[in-house]
């Protein structure tokens, strides 16, 4: 008893050490991972079945990733696939955050719309790809779509969870103060739900950078995915890898750039 | 007709909530005169707070209806506003953004004098730039108010605006609200529970019963400073109106 009493106590750390603490654990598990990678790195490059994979290793990867930041080979890459992402999410927020705002405010509409969306939300975005190929008559439109498609319903349901915990006694402030339906919206539902939505967006880009590497793997000849792609056939795997290590700090750094956003929006919900 | 000069005439009002057998009102009719202060009192349940949202065009009556300067409300209009017993400020915006928005819902922009002037006037000039949430009961009350007066109401409807206030600040708060009122000269209906609230803020009461709700007597108030006789008497006699069987029977 003891023993658990004790453990569910926080330690207090002086200032100084709390904020080091804070800084340093994050760090250390960055450098574990960088520690895992080294490590599978070298069982490769020293396994004689698997040495032509030698590429994966840390180090040629940096060494790599440096050549291709500076000859201009990731912008090339990275601007086709920020192109799809936005695309894909501006239409998925635009679809989505009106039908989110339907399903919070109209019961009917939230139960009309319950056992499609809960079906349809199931289908693996990739699941469409097929007839994407066949609607859209762009590579890229069937990507853009595909991205839409994955992004879609986090912000729907995010959206609607965010209108429902609003108290409906402000919407009587609203307009007995004379607001009209835009004022309403624009006034009260966008920012009292801005956290809800932005938190269903942050969800949704984490689903699209997901989605948008096997879409880029369709008939187009630019993007991440294409370059992943392109560099598995060639063999270059200090490529492929750097490609990889992109991939994940631009999704870090836009999920964080979400994650502030979210904290400047975000109030207490209490009166 | 009886109510030409009346500012709000409330008519044979009856209502029940979409689906319950309960009537919450049945055939409440009274009027109110321009610039006048009413209170009506009653017990939890008696439909006072449905009688002020269907006055402000936020519910409407099944049956009966209400008119303000010979027109019948349909819809919420700032002209008539109605300040609820929580504050239900909007906790994303600070103090001044509370006012702001109300001045904005009626077209006022650059209203940045008004709120100085509002906030001045409810006591609160200097938390211009405070969080809503960071306020006292008592001070979210005044925001609530000087966002009320923001679109200059010709009247002002009161739904409990002391009740979640403890005594010492309640009492303060009704005391100011008093004068603001007093010196703005705008008709006043004021719902509450507390004799007390209504002694201090109207010249007249209404007692509303309770199963349905209905009016039960109608009451002139005059002036007395509290602790007098005549409070006292006025106190006594609001007390005995809102027992269950009304032993009195009071007439203005």
């Amino acid at each position: 008893m003891s023993l658990i009493l004790a453990s569910s106590q926080s330690i207090k750390l002086p200032r100084d050490l709390a904020w080091g603490a804070r800084l340093g654990v994050p760090l250390l598990g960055l450098l574990l991972l960088f520690a895992v990678w080294a490590a599978g790195g070298w069982l490769i490059a020293h396994n004689p079945t698997t040495v032509a994979f030698a590429g994966f290793a840390p180090l040629p990867t940096l060494r790599r990733l440096g050549v291709m930041l500076a000859n201009g080979a990731v912008v090339r890459a990275v601007v086709p696939s920020a192109v799809r992402i936005g695309a894909g999410l501006a239409a998925a927020i635009v679809v989505g955050i009106p039908i989110g705002i339907l399903i919070g405010q109209s019961r009917f509409f939230r139960e009309l719309t319950h056992l499609p969306f809960q079906l349809l939300r199931m289908v693996s975005p990739l699941a469409w790809m097929p007839i994407a190929i066949l609607t859209f008559p762009t590579w890229d439109g069937a990507i853009i779509f595909l991205i839409a498609a994955a992004a879609i319903w986090p912000i729907i349901f995010a959206t609607a969870n965010g209108l429902k915990k609003l108290d409906p006694d402000w919407f009587k402030v609203a307009r007995n103060l004379g607001a009209g339906f835009w004022h309403v919206l624009a006034a009260v539902i966008v920012p009292a739900t801005a956290q809800d939505i932005l938190t269903g967006i942050r969800l949704a880009l984490g689903v699209a950078w997901i989605v948008l590497v096997p879409a880029e793997y369709l008939g187009v000849t630019s993007g991440l995915g294409y370059a992943i792609n392109d560099a598995r056939d060639t063999l270059e795997y200090d490529r492929l890898a750097a490609f990889v290590l992109v991939i994940g700090v631009i999704g870090f750094l836009l999920d964080g750039l979400l994650v502030l956003l979210i904290k400047r929006v975000s109030w207490a919900r209490h009166d | 007709m009886s109510d030409f000069h009346a500012h709000i005439a409330v008519r044979a009002l009856s209502h029940r909530y979409g689906g319950r057998s309960d009537i919450v009102l049945d055939r409440v009719s009274f009027e109110v005169q321009r610039g006048e202060r009413l209170a009506v009192i009653g017990r939890s349940g008696c439909g006072k707070s449905t009688l002020l949202q269907i006055i402000a065009g936020l519910v409407h009556p099944a049956t009966g209806e209400v008119t303000i300067n010979g027109r019948t409300v349909t819809a919420p209009s700032p002209r008539c506003n109605l300040m609820f017993q929580r504050s239900l400020l909007f906790p994303w915006l600070d103090v001044a953004g509370n006012v702001a928005l109300a001045l904005r819902f009626v077209g006022q922009r650059n209203a940045q004098a008004r709120v100085a002037h509002l906030l001045q006037f409810v006591g609160l000039r200097g938390y211009e730039r405070a969080s809503v949430t960071e306020l006292s009961g008592g001070q979210q009350q005044r925001v609530a108010l000087a966002r009320s007066l923001a679109v200059n109401p010709e009247i002002l409807l009161l739904d409990e605006p002391f009740s979640a206030l403890d005594p010492v600040t309640r009492a303060e708060l009704r005391q100011e609200v008093g004068a603001i009122i007093e010196s703005l000269k705008i008709t006043l209906i004021l719902v509450t529970h507390d004799v007390d609230d209504a002694l201090q803020l109207a010249r007249r009461s209404i007692v509303m019963a309770s199963h349905p709700g209905h009016v039960v007597a109608d009451v002139a108030l005059q002036s007395a400073a509290q602790g007098s006789a005549l409070y006292a008497d006025q106190r006594a006699l609001l007390l005995a109106s809102l027992e269950p069987e009304p032993a009195l029977a009071l007439s203005a």
